[in-house]
């Protein structure tokens, strides 16, 4: 952009983008819910203190602070007492066996256990758990275990692992902590009775902040620097890195000031509170500060990488269907919005392309064998889908479809889609 | 300048890229700026989408390839197990000598994440390089599969893990309860595909004289299919036959108005072969006839009562019992069969619903009615109704009754019609709804 500054530019960029990246990739202090924070704290405390076993579900939409929320506390109460800390997540532990096998392996227990346990798993890992537990030799201090992705457990065969964790929670001799985390609501309607019974009912409630500023705030804090963040050797320079950052921060000031930056952030900030997202989107921004160019931010940047993430996907798909596989989604809208949403097969479809292709004296018909595999790809673009997948329907001409596009998506991909003959578009926007 | 060093990679780096693969600038100039300089943090996941062939796995494994970041893919197609998605992985990142010498087995996720947090333990060049997993047809792996990867990098605690995703299926099908960022390469437009399979031209023909070529074969092609890789090979193809008149030395290059004679020798070809597109095979160059027709054929070779017997079937199939008296009674009045037939037309979506099963009683008793001549085959059905299921204009359907076999047709419309006419019955007729 400036041509006096380029030289030391060259060295400046990739200093900064690297500190913003870094800035942005790391998440920051845990903000806020300091009720939460306390409420969690506290119900931790007395299990690693006082030895009162307590169970406990925090429930928060996702990106409202969860994990930060534990990891946080647990990091801080690490600092001050002694126990065991499981962690467990559903997605990783999708199986009792494979949560028990971590159980053990962070309480150091012995490792035969767990072959036994392997061998002859028969439901006796209740059993396991509660010798393990109950054995002072191996387990001497209280037990926090962390069920990350709680709702994933609850479809574990009878839920025995809850059920152990949960009945412990209440009855043995070394304290235990069980606390779910999850951005389910009615988690505990997937409880089965003789689980919930046993659930303390503590519950912790996360809500995404509702206040943009702290949103514009975390924007400004990933667009500047302090000098000291960016440790450049000076020697390299010819120019202090001060100019540079001058020079930066007047155009970041710029940026903020452009109300249609503010008007990006808001959208997305009024459709996607996670803060996970912004963050992405923010490091796609960095990501476009040219290290070629000298670059500055610019609110052209920023509010282009922003309205990327509104796409929508469903159009560009149609967008880059061919003309043809087009007309069948043409029919099959038309289909589904006359018989309100009920599914449909090749055969209707077929019918209708045939009549405007009749009716259309401009377009050449193509051949069934042609259109079928139109059709096909359309079924493995996932555009539609089998309403049965385990039909016993084996003719897949006849075989029932059900719509994935609304007909919002197939007008708008029409209106702009490549060199279109105007008798499709107005089949397409004709209302039958 | 150690640091402002690593930039002056990057230009040819783009050039190389952007050369070999036309028209895909934007795209890899935002892969260059997410992926090029290692010692900048990544994002914890990506998807990668867009139609078939419009370049995404070429330019994203080139393009990591050539910035020397550590990394794996693995086709989730072939994945179908645990164990053959993670192993591989794994034996890239841990190095796969040490992985037999110490057998090291993955066959859960689990297994893979304590893995590669023990090697960030111990290892601290592990540990600072960043390492990228690149997962193709994503929409093969299992939800949970799924939502793991897109949190790898939070699950392993490793901040320079990242996991691309490449799909053709549209990111919104996924449910992820974790957002994830999203490139797209987008569909080639006319021009681009101009641009591209012009860059690959036949040396040996002017460059005038491919340009007409190319447009007036995308002006027929486009319509059907715009897939570059579908493209590429038909482009060929219909350029021998394009030529096939100078290459004969019918035609001279230097003729003045070839373009149009060439246009005109080629166009019945081509409004042809776009009938072929997707199927593989040109057809009409092998002197095939398509499968559907070669049906048709087939059952226009049957003997004169399993006619009658597949023209029984289809009625079957598609007509309700409801109205077999009226309509196939013999002596029922013309009028009234009329009647029958206008009275259902409404009903015609039936059609399109596909056939329905039969019981082998039903199917006699409409065969003998539509057969016009007193026949006795009894014996002889049964053979008959094997070499129709044989000929798949028949099947068997599943049926709760073992001494009571249901049948359906799976013989299409145009097929039956075809044998109609052959023997001079009108299906139309008989055929509610039509
Ligand atoms: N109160 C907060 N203070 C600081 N950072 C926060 C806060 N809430 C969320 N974040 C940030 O938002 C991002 C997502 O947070 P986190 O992963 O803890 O959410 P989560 O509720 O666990 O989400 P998920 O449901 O996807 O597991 C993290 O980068 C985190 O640092
Ligand atoms: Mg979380």
């Amino acid at each position: 952009m400036d041509e006096p500054f380029s030289g030391h530019a060259t060295v400046m960029v990739p200093l900064l983008r690297r500190c913003l990246k870094s800035k942005i990739r790391n998440s920051s202090e845990l903000e806020g819910c300091s009720a939460q924070r306390t409420q969690l704290t506290n119900l931790i405390t007395r299990v690693v203190q006082f030895g009162e076993s307590d169970s406990a579900l925090i429930c928060g939409p996702p990106g409202s602070g969860k994990t930060k929320l534990v990891s946080t506390v647990l990091k801080e109460l690490q600092g001050k007492h002694d126990f065991f800390l499981v962690k467990l997540n559903g997605l990783i532990h999708t199986d009792d066996n494979l949560a028990l096998k971590e159980i053990v392996q962070t309480l150091n227990a012995d490792e035969s256990i767990v072959e036994e346990a392997s061998g002859s798993f028969a439901g006796n890992l209740t059993a396991i758990l509660e010798t393990l537990i109950n054995d002072s030799s191996t387990v001497d201090r209280p037990i926090v275990f962390i069920l990350e992705e709680f709702q994933l457990f609850c479809s574990h065969r009878k839920q025995t692992l809850l059920y152990t964790l949960m009945d412990a929670s209440q009855s043995t001799k070394v304290p235990v902590c069980v606390i779910g985390v999850t951005s389910c609501f009615e988690v505990t309607q997937l409880l089965e009775k003789r689980v919930k019974s046993r659930f303390s009912h503590n519950q912790i409630f996360l809500y995404p902040p509702n206040d943009f500023n702290s949103r514009l705030e975390l924007f400004k804090h990933f667009v500047t620097f302090k000098d000291e963040d960016v440790d450049v050797d000076v020697d390299d320079l010819s120019i202090s890195p001060g100019v540079y950052s001058f020079l930066w921060h007047e155009e970041v000031q710029k940026v903020i000031d452009n109300p249609k930056v503010i008007e990006v952030l808001k959208r997305q900030f009024g459709v996607d509170k996670n803060e996970q997202t912004f963050r992405n989107t923010m490091l796609m921004v960095i990501s476009e500060i040219d290290l070629e160019r000298n670059q500055f931010l610019s609110a052209d940047l920023i509010i282009r990488i922003f309205n990327d993430t509104f796409r929508d996907f469903t159009v560009f798909a149609l967008r880059g269907l061919s003309v043809l596989e087009l007309c069948l989604v043409i029919a099959m809208n038309h289909q589904t919005n006359q018989y309100d949403d009920e599914p449909f097969n090749f055969g209707m479809v077929y019918r209708r392309y045939q009549k405007f292709t009749n009716e259309c004296s401009v377009l050449v018909q193509s051949s069934r064998a042609v259109l079928l595999k139109a059709f096909q790809k359309l079924i493995n673009l996932e555009l539609i889908s089998p309403v049965n997948i385990h039909s016993k329907e084996v003719l897949k001409d006849f075989n029932l479809y059900r719509f994935n596009v609304t007909n919002e998506q197939v007008q708008e991909a029409v209106k702009n889609f490549p060199d279109l003959m105007p008798a499709i578009k107005e089949w397409a926007t004709s209302v039958c | 300048m150690a640091d402002g060093s690593f930039y002056f990679h990057l230009h040819p780096l783009k050039e190389k890229l952007t050369k070999k693969y036309p028209r895909r600038d934007n795209e890899i100039n935002t892969l260059l700026g997410l992926f090029a300089v290692p010692e900048e943090q990544m994002l914890p996941s990506l998807i990668v989408y867009g139609l078939s062939s419009t370049g995404k796995t070429s330019i994203l494994l080139e393009l990591l390839t050539l910035v020397k970041v550590k990394h794996c893919v693995v086709n989730c197609i072939e994945a179908y197990t645990n164990r053959l998605l993670l192993k591989p992985i794994i034996e890239t990142f841990l190095g796969q000598e040490r992985c037999e010498t110490e057998n090291i087995r993955c066959d859960s996720i689990m297994q893979f994440v304590h893995l590669l947090k023990a090697e960030s333990k111990s290892n601290k060049t592990f540990r600072e390089s960043p390492h990228i997993i690149v997962l193709k047809n994503c929409n093969k792996l299992s939800e949970i599969q799924l939502q793991a990867f897109a949190r790898i990098s939070e699950l392993t605690e490793k901040d320079n893990l990242c996991c691309i995703m490449i799909t053709q299926i549209v990111p919104s099908q996924f449910n992820f309860n974790y957002p994830i960022q999203t490139i797209v390469f987008p569909q080639y437009s006319k021009d681009d595909l101009l641009c591209i399979l012009w860059s690959q031209r036949p040396p040996e023909y002017p460059e005038e004289f491919y340009r007409d070529y190319l447009n007036l074969f995308l002006g027929y092609f486009l319509h059907v299919c715009r897939d570059l890789k579908e493209l590429k090979n038909w482009v060929k193809i219909v350029f021998n036959k394009y030529v096939e008149p100078i290459e004969k030395k019918e035609l001279k290059l230097s003729d003045s108005n070839l373009r149009s004679l060439l246009f005109r020798a080629i166009k019945p070809y081509l409004q042809k072969i776009t009938n072929c597109v997707y199927l593989g095979t040109d057809f009409s160059i092998k002197g095939a006839v398509e499968p559907e027709s070669k049906l048709g054929n087939s059952a226009i070779d049957l003997p004169m009562y399993t006619k009658y017997l597949l023209i029984a079937a289809y009625l079957a199939s598609f007509n309700s019992p409801k109205y077999d008296k009226r309509l196939y009674l013999k002596g029922s009045d013309k009028a009234k069969k009329r009647a029958a037939i206008k009275h259902t037309a409404e009903k015609s979506v039936k059609q399109c619903l596909g056939p329905k099963a039969f019981s082998l009683n039903r199917l006699l008793a409409i065969f003998y009615a539509i057969c016009d001549e007193p026949v006795n085959l009894t014996v002889n059905i049964y053979s008959q109704i094997a070499s129709l299921i044989e000929l798949r204009l028949m099947m068997h359907t599943n049926s709760d009754n073992l001494d009571e076999p249901k049948f359906k047709t799976t013989a299409p419309f145009s097929c039956v019609e075809d044998v109609g006419k052959n023997i001079k019955f009108d299906l139309k007729n008989y055929l509610l709804g039509v």
